[in-house]
């Protein structure tokens, strides 16, 4: 079982401005104003040293894994859990119980972004790692419970009945949810006629319409 | 600029500083305090419609609720003293039990507030009975609900189905939020509606109450 820690991850404004627009307009993105720009960006100096990304994974034969329909083409499939650790999450909650509400909902978008961040981050270190396995085979994107058809409750328990998430301090409520929150649990299917866009595919047709992840309007 | 103009610059800016003022000054010239803070609610109207139509940013609107929320402060003391009731109505408001997600519905929260509504905030992780038990205590005309697992909206169904046995169901307006929420899910648990966003939250809580 890999830990992963002492890794660093990039935060794109574009992202976290993303994810502070309504969703629901139909606009484009507004052109952010300075002082707008200027604000996320001492939330980020805030928040950066309140980042500690960190993951765990294994390797697992696809074969006997359920449901069926999700890693039946898969050889190997990794599952993996990361987080960025309670701290930023903490203070975007003291800020909003203050009643900075402007701060606190910044500091909470890019503590999203940072956990996303951390989930692309692990991914790429998991495939670099497997590079050698990897060689000829086609691999899909990571692809989480709770989407693709993959029910979060079974998805969950299957996960983190797998990884010892304790040695990354991710633990699992009885509904499923991560604590700390932002944390990301993920799976990598590998083989030679996987479902490469499993994961990226399928906004369009979820019912999930305030999702911060969404990506279609 | 006149006095509404200047509100409306205040809290649109989200200048705290300013929409202080502006509610002192107006206390202190002898405003008709009903006047002041009607305009001062048309202000963070429009802050909600901007942000409906993507041209504010969440931050810019929450500072708009901020700089709404210490002009209000200031009104507050006045209007005890007139014994003048302004509530667009009393809400209870949480994050269903098993689930800790926090912030969507203390944005809600936040914009019901400080659009008029008496809000009671329950925090996250919230227990059927507390919920029924508060609404009960305080004569809320309306419930809030977020949920924002699948696994965890069931207790939205879950605390309709217990007003209905305690035949509390027709006391209350059920409003439901959340990432999971579908039109369908409302249908099916007898909900009174769901809102996608914190503007379109006290927009349906207007219309459910009939203000």
């Amino acid at each position: 079982m890999g830990v992963l820690e002492n890794f660093q991850i990039k935060l794109d404004d574009n992202e976290i401005l993303r994810l502070l627009q309504n969703k629901q307009s139909d606009k484009d993105m507004t052109k952010p104003s300075e002082k707008m720009i200027k604000e996320i960006e001492e939330m980020k100096e805030l928040a950066q040293p309140l980042i500690k990304p960190r993951g765990i994974f294994e390797i697992f034969g696809s074969k006997n894994l359920k449901p069926k329909f999700l890693f039946k083409k898969s050889d190997i499939t990794v599952f993996a859990i990361c987080t960025i650790s309670k701290d930023l999450e903490n203070l975007s909650k003291d800020y909003l119980k203050r009643g900075k509400l402007a701060k606190g909902v910044i500091l909470d978008a890019i503590a999203s972004h940072a956990a996303e961040q951390t989930a692309e981050e692990v991914n790429q270190i998991i495939l670099n790692e497997l590079s050698d396995t990897i060689q000829e085979k086609e691999v899909s994107c990571r692809f989480s419970p709770g989407y693709c058809q993959w029910e979060l409750d079974k998805g969950q328990k299957q996960i983190f009945s797998l990884l010892d998430s304790e040695k990354i301090g991710v633990s699992l409520s009885t509904s499923m949810m991560m604590n700390p929150v932002k944390s990301v649990s993920f799976a990598i299917n590998i083989g030679l006629e996987v479902d490469k866009e499993l994961g990226i595919r399928g906004c369009e047709n979820c019912d999930m319409i305030n999702c911060a992840y969404r990506r279609t309007k | 600029m006149n006095f509404a103009d200047n509100c409306k610059e205040a809290i649109l800016n989200g200048n705290i500083e300013a929409a202080e003022k502006l509610a002192n000054k107006a206390i202190e010239d002898k405003i008709d305090v009903n006047i002041a803070i009607d305009a001062f609610s048309l202000a963070i109207r429009k802050a909600g419609d901007l942000f409906e139509e993507g041209e504010f940013f969440l931050p810019e609107l929450m500072r708009s609720a901020e700089a709404m929320k210490a002009a209000m402060t200031i009104f507050k003391p006045v209007l005890m003293k007139g014994k003048e009731d302004r509530s667009l109505g009393k809400v209870v408001i949480g994050t269903i039990e098993g689930d800790i997600h926090d912030i969507g519905k203390t944005l809600v929260a936040s914009m019901l507030s400080a659009e008029g509504f008496e809000v009671y905030d329950l925090g996250a992780d919230v227990p059927i009975s507390t919920f029924i038990d508060k609404a009960v205590e305080v004569e809320a005309q309306i419930i809030c609900m977020s949920a924002l697992l699948t696994t965890t909206m069931i207790g939205q169904k879950k605390l309709i189905d217990q007003l209905k046995e305690k035949k509390l169901r027709d006391k209350f307006k059920i409003l439901i939020g959340g990432a999971p929420i579908s039109k369908k899910w409302v249908e099916e648990i007898g909900a009174d509606g769901s809102a996608e966003n914190a503007v379109s939250a006290v927009k349906l809580a207007r219309k459910v109450l009939g203000r």
